[in-house]
């Protein structure tokens, strides 16, 4: 049971003056049941791999297998493909279309088959799990802020009960309270044995949460592995990323003493704080 | 000056803002904080007359939002990324999408192939100069829709999640942009969720169910808000620093290990 991409390449706009080569030759196997996260700079590709999981893209080359069945197969793997595979994406908000919350959040469930009180209640459990109260079930999507809309796309997401759950950058435009409780969602849903991957720009984050991080820079996976290990060797910049502030100032304060207790005390509390 | 006077907003029967004061001092850089859903985007469109207030006022310079032949005026001066760049694109391509801004404010045409030049160096997208808006990444069209702003040299900027989309090396781009912009001499207000970021200004507005709890120094917001907001280890590690007297306001990495340099001499 797995996330399996063999030699992967992708292209947009393939044979035409826009060419663009988003994939260049990835391979990766996501097993049931981790966590993982991807992390790189823009433009290097996340966006491109995610959606070639449930076969919204197809690879130009290469092959991309949801257990074992083939992404390019026909429309009813396809289908199942996407019932295993719940992806909420960059800018989920722009996929909005219903008259409320509640339908927009039933539109997901319903197409795969949930009805009558098993879409009642998979719709009511999401929206919990996301910490959004039901008052919001009547509103219309188009009336909530930012961080609100997004929460709506998780819980759709949520709501089809996929094995596979991936999260393109979900947390930016969360407040950090409702990052907090994005966490504790994530966490019971590996609890439930999900699969979950998420695109994100937060080492502390990646750190925080993941077994696993990859990180991509121009179209390939560049590190695959544990993100603990990563961030002891401070191989930053070759990966492109930027260390998170507070390593910042850890890395150049290194053998730093002073007699002051108190400043000791401070520097104590930092170096516990990245585990130096 | 950017005011704000006793000012209430509501959609439908949903408070928005509740009797919102504020004074903007040209040469400010301002964070606005607040959990999702406290006011931020709506008091941000207040300010170029998007949005108009249900009681009270917004004034730009003197010039009342609610006055509709200064409108224009305001919107010339008041430059505004939306929270979600994409909306906001209209070029297609990207460097006609940053001559489009300047073409509405008639920039002559010599000047506005200088400033594209400048601008998309600034974001490091010159190669991207012919691209398709829609071929862009998320953080892309963030950055494109940056230097279109900047384009038009607004006298006030304001942000609304600029950091959001993009990353770390991207936002520290942007931050660095924003922190010249205000030495230049331009207004800045910008929102964010990321609590590391208030360290680049010198005044933090925070929102809660549309009131402003708060209006000072970011140093001060921590004992007020934390409970609410959470913290951050950076912060929390300045924080210490700061009670314990060795810094007197947020610094940026850089700045903060020269300074504990110092302090260990
Ligand atoms: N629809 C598209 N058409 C053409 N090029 C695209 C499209 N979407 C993305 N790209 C290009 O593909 C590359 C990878 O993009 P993407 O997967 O969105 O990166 P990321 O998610 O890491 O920011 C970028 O160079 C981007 O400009
Ligand atoms: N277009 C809209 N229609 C109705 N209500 C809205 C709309 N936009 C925002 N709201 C509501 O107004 C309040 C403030 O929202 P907003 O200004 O977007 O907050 P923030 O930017 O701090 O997240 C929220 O309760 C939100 O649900
Ligand atoms: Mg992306
Ligand atoms: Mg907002």
């Amino acid at each position: 049971m797995s996330i399996e991409f063999k030699n992967v390449k992708y292209t947009y706009e393939l044979h035409t003056p826009f060419e663009k080569k988003a994939l260049d030759d990835v391979t990766l196997n996501i097993s049931k049941g981790e966590f993982v996260t991807i992390l790189g700079r823009t433009g290097s590709g996340k966006s491109t791999l995610i959606q070639l999981t449930n076969g919204i893209l197809k690879p130009t080359s290469g092959k991309v297998l949801i257990d074992g069945v083939s992404t390019t197969k026909n429309d009813a793997s396809i289908f199942e493909i996407r019932k295993k595979v719940g992806i909420v994406f960059q800018y989920p908000e722009h996929q909005f279309f219903e008259e409320n919350i509640y339908k927009e959040i039933a539109f997901g469930p319903k197409n795969f088959g949930f009805e009558g009180s098993k879409l009642n209640n998979t719709i009511l459990k999401s929206l919990n799990m996301i910490g959004l109260s039901t008052s919001v079930l009547s509103k219309s999507p188009f009336t909530l802020s930012g961080g609100e809309k997004r929460k709506v796309a998780i819980a759709s997401v949520i709501a089809c009960e996929p094995q596979y759950i991936i999260l393109d950058e979900p947390t930016s435009g969360l407040d950090p309270a409702s990052v907090k409780n994005f966490v504790k969602t994530l966490e019971s849903l590996k609890k439930m044995g999900k699969t979950i991957i998420v695109v994100t720009h937060s080492v502390d984050f990646s750190l925080q949460n993941a077994d696993r991080a990859l990180i991509m820079s121009k179209g390939k996976i560049t590190f695959d592995g544990n993100i603990q290990g990563f961030v002891k060797s401070s191989d930053f910049e070759k990966y492109e990323l930027l260390p998170p502030p507070l390593y910042q100032v850890g890395q150049k304060i290194i053998g730093f003493n002073t007699k002051n207790e108190k400043l000791a005390e401070d520097i104590k509390f930092l170096e516990d704080a990245l585990q130096l | 000056m950017i005011e704000f006077k006793n000012v209430n907003f509501k959609y439908g029967e949903d408070i928005a803002l509740n009797n919102v004061n504020l004074k903007i001092s040209e040469g400010e850089s301002i964070a606005f904080l607040g959990l999702n859903g406290s006011g931020k985007t709506s008091l941000f469109q207040m300010i170029n007359g998007l949005l108009m207030p249900n009681d009270g006022y917004v004034s730009v310079d003197g010039m009342r939002t609610d006055e509709e032949e200064k409108l224009w005026e305001i919107r010339k001066k008041v430059g505004m990324i939306f929270q979600n760049p994409e909306s906001q694109i209209v070029g297609t391509t990207v460097e006609e999408d940053i001559a489009f801004g300047m073409e509405n404010i008639g920039v002559p045409r010599v000047e506005m192939v200088k400033r594209v030049d400048e601008v998309l160096r600034f974001v490091d997208m010159e190669d991207l100069k012919k691209a398709e808006p829609y071929h862009l990444s998320g953080g892309q069209k963030q950055l494109l829709c940056v230097a279109s702003i900047l384009a038009m040299k607004p006298k006030y900027v304001i942000m609304d999640e600029p950091t959001s989309m993009i990353d770390p090396i991207g936002r520290e781009r942007i931050l660095a942009t924003m922190n010249d912009m205000n030495k230049m001499g331009k207004t800045l207000m910008f929102s964010t969720h990321i609590l590391d970021e208030i360290v680049v200004s010198k005044r933090v507005v925070y929102l809660r169910n549309g009131e402003i709890v708060f209006d000072g120094k970011p140093m001060e917001i921590m004992k007020k808000v934390k409970e609410e907001f959470g913290t951050s280890d950076f912060i929390e590690f300045q924080y210490r620093l700061y009670r314990h007297g060795f810094i007197k306001h947020f610094m940026k990495p850089d700045e903060l290990s020269e300074r504990l340099r110092e302090l260990c001499r």
